[in-house]
């Protein structure tokens, strides 16, 4: 150490500091901290999952320079808020957002602000989450906030509470062994603890480091993912003519989503309101006559409206085009899935929009809110369809002003169920708790791969072996599929059930998994059963079963 | 004694025989096969087997209600006789016909003031319109004027039950005549909605099942909540199904097991080309008199 100064107050410009180490130091050990996961489930890891949360903030912060401290602060919320990826990666957010709201209307951070700003973190991550676990990441923050105000008052220096902070940290840290069951079999400390260990830790370092500090991310596996949601509504004007009808149905309540599909394939700027008797249209394409003639087979125009937009008349016609919004429907399906047969499904179930991941990257709470706000809806059910996303979707209502809704499913299964529990008559209440009821009559079992050797409840697992999960426990390892599928048929014999469905995934071919099918169908040996196979095309999980 | 005529729909979807047993009369509707009009006539000219079969090997279908100048046709001859008609007319909620049949009465009655034409909506359909006018028939044999069964009709019309569901949903989204929700059309997943006819006599999609044996059972549920004395249930029960006599059977047997006291064994009949055109092969219905229906 070059200079033996003590930091007892920073800036603004430090915690940017701080705050882009932090980024750059997960980054560094995500895969440290994803070797902590208990089961050896090559899902979307804690460490990963931190990392990418905390680098959202790295990243906003390095657009802005000389910032005072609780605009840098607030920033930083905000950008993980967003960007927050799993529960681990949910709970830093809330901890930094907490932190933000210790130092608003603060230039400046000594001892005491920062060991109060720790402790209103722990307050925000703590009112999150539904039934608060000892031996994860919020008791080892917890620890190293009563650390903190302990030390604040022994000496008010950031520095000083920072390092009490951490000493406690790795206290805590060691004792999440012991305190949670799953750990003290894995024999492994909680992934998120040590990940909230690192950012303390690497905010330190940050104080006195002579180099310069940034945030660089190791790969570009982000930036993939999220690449399929550009490009919507560009508005260029490629099509001439503004066209308007109003059609009569013959039939009421016919069903008229064909003739939304079609219109939007001829054209742009669609605006199309059905209200069961008449549908009315708004529509700019090149084709008005042929836009007419489909809308034809629905029932008898009532009005047409025809005009070239590149002719005079036009800006008062665009007016009143305008005019003509499309009421909100009531209710929207937002479902996390990956795979294009069980998006199919999600499609062909009515969900207005999928986002993408589940098995293989978590999706952020942004990418679930650019969803919220494609659908004109007033209320909106998410469905995250895995455990680690469901933490994500509740911090989706904090930003939408729609009702927003989460069936808490942790598998596909679940969420397919969800739906099936809905009905368009009933209002949201009644439906969320129909849904929620239909969740739990399904059981789900997983099988994938052992990402990595690994040993939980003295069970030695090899990197590659099949792995068998029900719910979300660990059911057996083995290097046989046939072991695994029948310690499977076992968990379905216990219960009462009568279908199970299928789902195999993009690594497993059909002929594979018409095989898998005859063989659970031996094992269960109960022609009462109905067993289905589905093509889901999942990464990640050969099959996901389910049973009813 | 009572030398009125009881009437309905060829959508009632009983036989021909059982019809003329009855002593009903019925106004024929038309169903297009691509393009070629044909007369719903209870299958004496297609016969079911084969219009199903017709359907399934992708022929379009069609079905076109008879207008104002059809129901006078119908109408007229038996007034002409100086006869007085009680007609039940498919639900208003499914079909124009109802309006055409409404406009034929005030013009025939212009025409003919001393007689009486009575144009029930029976806000029902298939042999739900049939068991109701069974009971009908049942009514006017015991004697009952057609004043007083015009009354008991519009008033226990609504007690009529019609459950139903369908094993392939493809003819349901192509006609429209259900309006397409969120899940009720997940064919992928061979999901089975059970519908109902609500009380407008529109048919409403209620439950979204997985799987045929499933939702078997559940209509039969339906049955024991909402039947007219539950599980002593002592009325008729009818099944119509378009082609799938397999799972009717199944649900009559069903229905037999649980309803002691039913009045005869369960009728199962065809749904005819006039329905099936829109149900398209796999709907299985169930009607029986139960609550009166409420939603």
């Amino acid at each position: 150490m070059a200079e033996n100064k003590q930091h007892d107050i920073i800036t603004g410009e430090d915690y940017k500091k701080l705050i882009i180490n932090a980024a750059q130091s997960l980054e560094d050990n995500k895969e440290e901290i994803n070797e902590l996961n208990v089961f050896p489930v090559p899902d979307g890891d804690t460490g990963s999952n931190m990392s990418l949360t905390v680098a959202e903030a790295a990243k906003e912060l390095m657009k802005n320079n000389d910032m005072p401290l609780d605009k840098t602060a607030e920033k930083t919320a905000k950008a993980m808020l967003h960007g927050a990826r799993g529960n681990s990666g949910v709970i830093t957010s809330l901890l930094f957002r907490g932190i933000a709201k210790g130092l608003s209307n603060e230039t400046e951070c000594d001892g005491i602000a920062w060991a109060r700003a720790l402790k209103a973190g722990v307050e925000a991550a703590y009112t999150a989450v539904d039934r608060p676990a000892e031996g994860t990441i919020l008791t080892v923050a917890k620890r190293c906030a009563d650390a903190a105000e302990k030390a604040a008052k022994e000496k008010n220096s950031f520095e000083y509470v920072l390092d009490c902070a951490i000493n406690e940290a790795e206290i805590a840290l060691d004792d999440t062994v012991k305190q949670n069951p799953v750990l003290e079999k894995a024999g492994v400390v909680d992934a998120g603890g040590m990940g909230w260990l690192i950012v303390m830790k690497a905010m330190h370092q940050a104080l006195n480091s002579k180099k310069a500090i940034k945030y660089e991310a190791k790969n570009t596996v982000e930036a993939k993912e999220r690449a399929d949601f550009a490009s919507f509504n560009t508005e260029d004007i490629t099509f001439t003519f503004c066209t308007e009808f109003i059609v009569k149905k013959h039939i009421p309540d016919q069903a008229t989503s064909d003739l939304k599909q079609y219109l939007n394939g001829m054209g742009d700027s669609l605006v199309m309101i059905d209200d069961g008797e008449i549908i009315k249209v708004h529509v700019h394409t090149n084709e008005p006559h042929a836009v007419l003639g489909e809308a034809l087979k629905y029932g008898e125009y009532e009005t047409v409206k025809v005009e070239n937009m590149r002719s005079q008349h036009t800006s008062k016609l665009v007016e009143e085009s305008q005019e003509i919004k499309e009421l909100p429907k009531e209710y929207g399906f937002v479902s996390v899935a990956s795979g294009e047969g069980l998006c199919e499904i999600f499609t062909e179930l009515g969900v207005d929009e999928i986002v993408s991941g589940g098995q293989t990257m978590n999706p952020s709470t942004e990418d679930l809110y650019s969803a919220v706000c494609r659908i004109n809806a007033k209320n909106i059910f998410i469905l995250p369809n895995n455990k680690n996303i469901i933490m994500t979707s509740n911090q989706v209502a904090e930003l939408s002003d729609k009702n927003i809704i989460v069936i808490p499913t942790k598998s596909v299964p679940q969420g397919i169920n969800a739906i099936l529990g809905f009905d368009e008559g009933n209002d949201a209440i009644t439906n969320e708790a129909s849904m929620k009821e239909m969740v739990d009559t399904v059981s789900t079992m997983q099988i994938t791969y052992a990402a990595r050797d690994s040993s939980y409840d003295g069970l030695d697992i090899k990197e590659g072996d099949y792995l068998a999960l029900c719910e979300d426990k660990l059911l057996s390892s083995n290097p046989e599929l046939e072991d695994v599928i029948s310690n499977i048929c076992d968990k379905i014999k216990e219960q009462e059930k009568s279908i199970v469905s299928i789902y195999y995934g993009c690594d497993v071919t059909e002929e594979e998994a018409e095989k898998t099918q005859k063989t659970i169908s031996n094992i269960l040996d109960n022609t009462d059963m109905e067993i289905n196979l589905y093509s889901g095309n999942q990464p990640v999980y050969y099959y996901i079963i389910s049973a009813e | 004694m009572n030398s009125y005529i009881l009437s309905t729909c060829s959508t009632l979807d009983k036989s021909f025989e059982y019809v003329k047993e009855r002593n009903i009369e019925y106004i024929k509707f038309v169903f297009l096969t691509d393009g070629k009009e044909n007369f719903d006539d209870l299958g004496q000219t297609l016969s079911y087997d084969k219009f199903y079969q017709m359907m399934r090997d992708g022929v379009d279908t069609k079905t076109s209600q008879p207008n104002v100048q059809d129901y006078k046709n119908y109408f007229e001859p038996f007034l002409k006789e100086g006869k007085d008609v009680i007609h039940l007319n498919l639900s208003s909620g499914l079909s124009g016909a109802q309006t055409s049949a409404k406009i034929a009465r005030e013009e025939l009655l212009e025409k003919y003031p001393e007689r009486k034409l009575y144009v029930i909506d029976s806000l029902g359909a298939s042999a739900g319109m049939g068991l109701l006018v069974d009971k009908m028939a049942d009514l006017r044999d015991e004697g009952m004027s057609i004043d007083d069964l015009a009354k008991w009709a519009e008033e226990n019309k609504l007690k009529l039950h019609h459950w139903f569901f369908s094993t392939d949903l493809t003819f349901y989204v192509k006609g429209g005549r259900v309006s397409k929700v969120a899940g009720w059309f997940g064919t992928v997943l061979k999901i089975c909605p059970l519908l109902n006819m609500d009380l407008n006599g529109k048919l409403i999609p209620r439950q979204k099942i997985k799987g045929k044996a499933s939702v078997i059972k559940e209509i039969v549920k339906k049955m024991e909540e909402n039947a007219e004395g539950g599980l002593n249930y002592n009325g008729k029960c009818y099944i119509s199904h378009a082609d799938s006599y397999e799972d009717a059977r199944m649900v009559a047997d069903l229905v037999e097991a649980k309803f002691p006291s039913l009045n005869g064994k369960v009728e199962i009949s065809s749904i005819g080309t006039t329905i099936g055109s829109h149900t398209g092969p796999g709907t299985v219905a169930l009607f029986f008199f139960g609550n009166e229906r409420k939603d």
